[in-house]
């Protein structure tokens, strides 16, 4: 019996130790390492894990590449859970190992990605070489080789049922995202120039920026239309103790000018997505960190 | 009246043309995209709050992580912005290295777009191709700085190390310049890649400037805006930017082949000066106890991925009072939702492709 | 066929066992050896194209799995097979474990048409032909089932392609079909094949001829086994994985084991009409010409097997040649291309052919 038994278990663990596929999931740096290690020099197909499937109904292995965030993190789990038995996952890469670079001072970064699925094999090194990554797949292959069946099911059993329990939370996120349009097209405002001097009236040139007080959608739609400064590099925001200083930085193509134009804001601002498109983004990243609400 | 109902479907996080973890949330009729919304943030690290909580040495090795595919630049925006507010000239020989890295750096990253776009097309061998040649880049990195992608080579005032062996690197041109001719015959004269590609995603100038897109995507456009011609380290090479007037897939593919060569010739031009001025003379600012005068300092260079930026503002402590980074991906996120509309599915991955658009960037 | 029937009955007549044993059971060997049969040859052919995958682009290919990685995809299947099989819970339970089913069936079935060598057909009919294109399509009624059940967008999404996709294709592949049945005046595949038997060898065989219709019939055999660069079904970077999305360990490998028999049998179907069949492309066979006597005879089975196969093979490695080649067509464009492009030449074909069958009379009948 124990023979019949043993043999079963050799050629289960010989074909799931030599055709681990992975899963197409990288999430940063690592991932590019794990390319790298697909590519010609490295050749992960030697070992047959070559068949990288987008579905995780069909991979064996998760190679987790990369920083996992708070926000990422329901879908990590979910993706392992939609995996089929025996699963395998090797954490790629210091980030995932135990929050890595990000351990210390990050409020996103999950500190390690075995707070939330089981982990087989840890690759430390940020970002790994591709020759480690290669021996973290022979020592999985060798954890494979030396397992039964019963530990397995033992390992599934008790794993499984309390991570649900530890991360609930997570798995009630529901990918949910926040509906909040800061869009209202009106179209452009049309000015001359004294109505750009009663703007600027009470405006200062501080550090080279022009401090303007109010009318900053007017404001800026005036310089685009007039002065042909027509790419908003980026929207810079400071916490300032006044309130929060927003910096829009203005260059002009043709003149191979700049121009920055800031603006004190307390909780509301001006929302200029109607005269950049480009603002939508910067106006959305400074609501989410800074709180300032884009009318 | 037929009711037309509409398909949502959830492109990412987990996807494999996303490049990461982008999630595009489209809205189909049929197999034409209706609408698109990205939703990002899904790799977001705190790269500027972790800033204001380390001292600026210890952030610099942080900085190579904002883009994994082009490290350098990132670093080089920050080691500018210090020593621009500690008034340090950098001598010939540091600048020159400057240049030979970054300009690595780029053919590296723009290796790996050519092979991920063929990839998001449904071609197989390019990808190998291509990262065939930036493994040998990257090895030259290992040599010099001891990691592939995370170099950490830059330093306030300098570099961390002389540079050596740039035989390697005349070899690795005289490689690429054959390949990249490959390249044209293996890709260019494709007629599924042609069709794929010429007329698609088309992006004007005026969209491209009101959406803040720089970079190749902009040249490609047919706009000269290339922000290394202004840059102080560039000053003493001669090159011309890319500039194409395809407005398309196709155009800003042959921009990124283009700039391959673009960036040789710069390369050859570096190593003539490496090889003229024998020794590396350069006065490192002590990194503890590092304080910036108090003031707004800012940085611009030409990234790969378009005009990267890092603002800093001091307080005259050991550490940022604010730093924010300006990165081209985050811009072309946005663009998707104008691009995408009104293209068939397949479409639209090779178009997001097109844009170059990474993660990390994005997300910070 | 026959031949080896009587011999069968005769064995068990001596024997005593009674005939209608014989009857059943005769017909169980041949779709044995051909189940068996298959799964060595998918296996091989999975193995042989990760292979030469890795070949055109540098790169070794599995080897570390027994002797030059020989044994990795019996890993890969064994794997498979005792992988947890999922059913997620929005699905058609009935249908979707239907499906698999169906997508392998039609594949035995069609390989059973198939002439191997002069005596070896498990089923003959006047109009094998025709009956192997109905069969040959019904894998996209499975595709049809699984993407519906699997309750998943991007299954109906790579159902939706591929549907419209094998229907554009039928048709030039038909009419292509049609100019070599004109040529060989019969419907029958051991026909068609003798119908290209001379002493020219190679030039004798209808893709000299029927050049335009061989071109359409490989574009529309490549459409219809979703193989690169038509490859939109499963499209990796689009659709994750098409139809199939949903589907884990044994109902994968189902699909997997499907699509490759089909890709096997649909190549040796184009060498049967196009590259002579099981002829020698010499003209004459080799072990009549070394062996004589009874032995020739017996290897000379062998033999015709041997080309025929050998001729299929050439057909495959030109199709991994293509995925390792070319992107992928966009879905509008690939439409366009068979309706407005394909269609009209292979009915254009078919005039040549008619032209030419009547011009040349005797030639090719």
């Amino acid at each position: 019996m124990n023979v019949i038994i043993s043999s079963i278990d050799f050629i289960l663990n010989w074909s799931r130790a030599n055709s681990l596929w992975p899963l197409t999931f990288a999430t940063s740096c690592c991932g590019i390492e794990m390319m790298q290690t697909v590519a010609s020099n490295n050749d992960i197909a030697r070992f047959g894990s070559e068949v990288f499937r987008g579905s995780p109904r069909q991979a064996d292995l998760l190679i987790c590449a990369g920083t996992i965030t708070h926000k990422m993190a329901p879908a990590l789990l979910r993706l392992y859970e939609q995996m089929p038995e025996p699963k395998y996952v090797i954490a790629m890469g210091a980030c995932t190992c135990g929050g890595g670079m990000f351990a210390e001072n990050s409020y996103s970064v999950i500190r390690g990605i075995d707070k939330i699925i089981p982990v087989d094999v840890y690759l430390p090194m940020c970002p790994p070489k591709p020759e480690a990554l290669l021996d973290a797949i022979k020592e999985l292959q060798d954890k494979i080789k030396q397992e039964t069946l019963l530990e397995r099911k033992v390992f599934t059993d008790n794993h499984i049922s309390g991570l649900k329990e530890d991360c609930g939370m997570l798995i009630e996120n529901d990918f949910s995202i926040t509906n909040r349009s800061i869009l209202n097209n009106k179209g452009g405002i049309n000015m001359d120039l004294e109505e750009l001097k009663r703007l600027l009236g009470n405006s200062e040139l501080i550090d080279g920026k022009v401090v303007i007080k109010s009318d900053l959608a007017k404001t800026i739609d005036f310089i685009k239309n007039n002065y042909g400064f027509n790419i908003l590099k980026e929207i810079t925001a400071v916490d300032t103790t006044n309130g929060i200083e927003l910096s829009y930085r203005l260059y002009s193509v043709e003149d191979e000018e700049e121009v920055i134009i800031s603006i004190v804001a307390q909780n509301e601002a001006e929302s200029i997505s109607k005269i950049f498109d480009s603002a939508v983004a910067d106006e959305k990243e400074i609501f989410d960190m800074f709180g300032i609400n884009f009318i | 009246m037929t009711n037309i109902e509409t398909l949502k479907l959830n492109l990412g996080p987990q996807h494999p043309s996303t490049h990461g973890v982008l999630r595009l949330i489209l809205e189909l009729e049929g197999e034409k995209i209706i609408s698109c919304k990205p939703d990002v943030g899904y790799l977001h690290r705190g790269m500027e709050k972790i800033a204001e909580k380390l001292t600026y040495i210890q952030y610099l090795p942080m900085v190579d992580r904002i883009d994994y595919l082009a490290g350098f630049f990132y670093s080089e925006l920050l080691c500018e912005n210090i020593e621009k507010a500690l008034e340090i000239e950098l001598s010939e020989r540091v600048k020159a290295i400057r240049v030979l890295m970054l300009e690595l750096n780029r053919i590296a990253s723009h290796l790996l777009w050519i092979g991920a776009f063929l990839m998001d097309l449904g071609a197989v061998s390019p990808f190998f191709y291509t990262f065939r040649e930036r493994e040998l880049v990257l090895k030259y990195f290992e040599k010099v700085t001891g990691q592939r992608m995370m170099n950490n080579y830059f330093v306030f005032g300098g570099v961390r190390r002389d540079i050596f062996d740039l035989g390697d690197v005349k070899d690795f041109l005289k490689i690429l310049k054959n390949k990249i001719k490959d390249y044209e015959r293996i890709i260019d004269r494709n007629p599924i890649f042609k069709q794929r590609t010429i007329g698609k995603g088309i992006l004007e100038p005026d969209i491209a400037f009101n959406d803040s897109i720089t970079g190749v995507n902009l040249r490609a456009s047919g706009v000269n805006l290339d922000f290394r011609t202004k840059h102080c380290l560039y000053k003493d090479y001669e090159f011309n930017p890319v500039v194409l007037n395809g407005k398309d897939s196709f155009s800003r593919y042959r921009a990124r082949v283009l700039e391959l060569t673009l960036s040789a010739s710069i390369i050859e031009q570096t190593i003539e000066k490496l090889e003229q001025n024998g020794e590396l003379k350069q006065t490192l600012i002590k990194p503890l106890g590092l304080k910036l005068p108090e003031g707004e300092y800012y940085s611009e260079i030409e990234a790969p991925r378009g005009l990267a930026g890092c603002y800093i503002k001091s307080t005259v402590e050991e550490r940022p009072y604010r730093l924010k980074w300006r990165t081209g991906s985050y811009y072309a996120v946005n663009l998707l939702r104008k691009l995408l509309k009104g293209v068939y599915l397949n479409d639209a991955i090779a178009i997001a492709g097109s844009l170059d658009i990474i993660l990390p960037e994005v997300d910070k | 066929m026959n031949y080896l029937y009587f011999l069968y009955i005769e064995f068990l007549a001596k024997h005593q066992i009674p005939q209608i044993f014989g009857d059943i059971t005769f017909y169980c060997i041949p779709i044995t050896i051909i189940f068996i049969a298959l799964l060595v040859v998918v296996l091989a052919l999975v193995l042989v194209e990760r292979k030469m995958l890795g070949w055109f682009t540098q790169r070794k290919g599995p080897n570390r799995v027994g002797f030059w990685g020989i044994l990795q995809t019996v890993a890969d299947a064994f794997k498979l097979l005792c992988k947890e099989n999922i059913t997620p819970n929005a699905v058609d339970r009935f249908l979707f474990n239907l499906a698999p089913v169906i997508m392998f069936t039609p594949a035995l079935v069609v390989l059973g048409l198939i002439p191997y060598s002069a005596e070896f057909t498990f089923a003959n009919f006047e109009t094998n032909s025709l009956i192997y294109i109905v069969f040959a399509v019904l894998p996209v009624m499975s595709i049809l089932i699984g993407g519906w059940a699997s309750n998943n967008k991007y299954s109906l999404m790579g159902t939706m392609r591929n549907i419209s996709q094998v229907l554009a294709y039928e048709l030039p592949m038909a009419f292509s079909l049609l100019g070599v049945i004109t040529l060989a005046s019969s419907m029958n595949l051991g026909k068609i094949t003798l119908a290209q038997n001379s002493a020219n060898g190679i030039l004798g065989w209808f893709w000299l001829p029927c050049i335009i219709g061989f071109a359409v019939m490989f574009i529309s055999i490549l459409a219809e086994l979703n193989r690169c660069p038509f490859d939109l079904p499963e499209a990796e970077s689009e659709l994750i994985c098409g139809y199939n999305t949903e589907y884990s360990g044994m109902r994968f490998a189902l699909f997997y084991l499907g699509e490759y028999s089909l890709l096997f049998a649909n190549a040796l179907f184009l060498s049967v009409l196009f590259l002579g069949g099981y002829l020698s492309p010499f003209g004459r066979y080799l072990s009549t010409m070394l062996f004589a006597g009874q032995f020739g005879e017996i290897l000379l089975y062998f033999e015709q097997a041997f080309w025929l196969i050998l001729k299929s093979f050439f057909i495959i490695f030109v199709i991994i040649w293509i995925r390792a080649v070319f992107p992928r067509m966009a879905s509008f464009d690939l439409l366009k291309f068979s309706w407005t492009f394909l269609l009209p030449v292979s009915i254009l074909n078919l005039f040549l052919m008619v032209i030419l069958k009547f011009i040349t009379g005797g030639v090719y009948a």
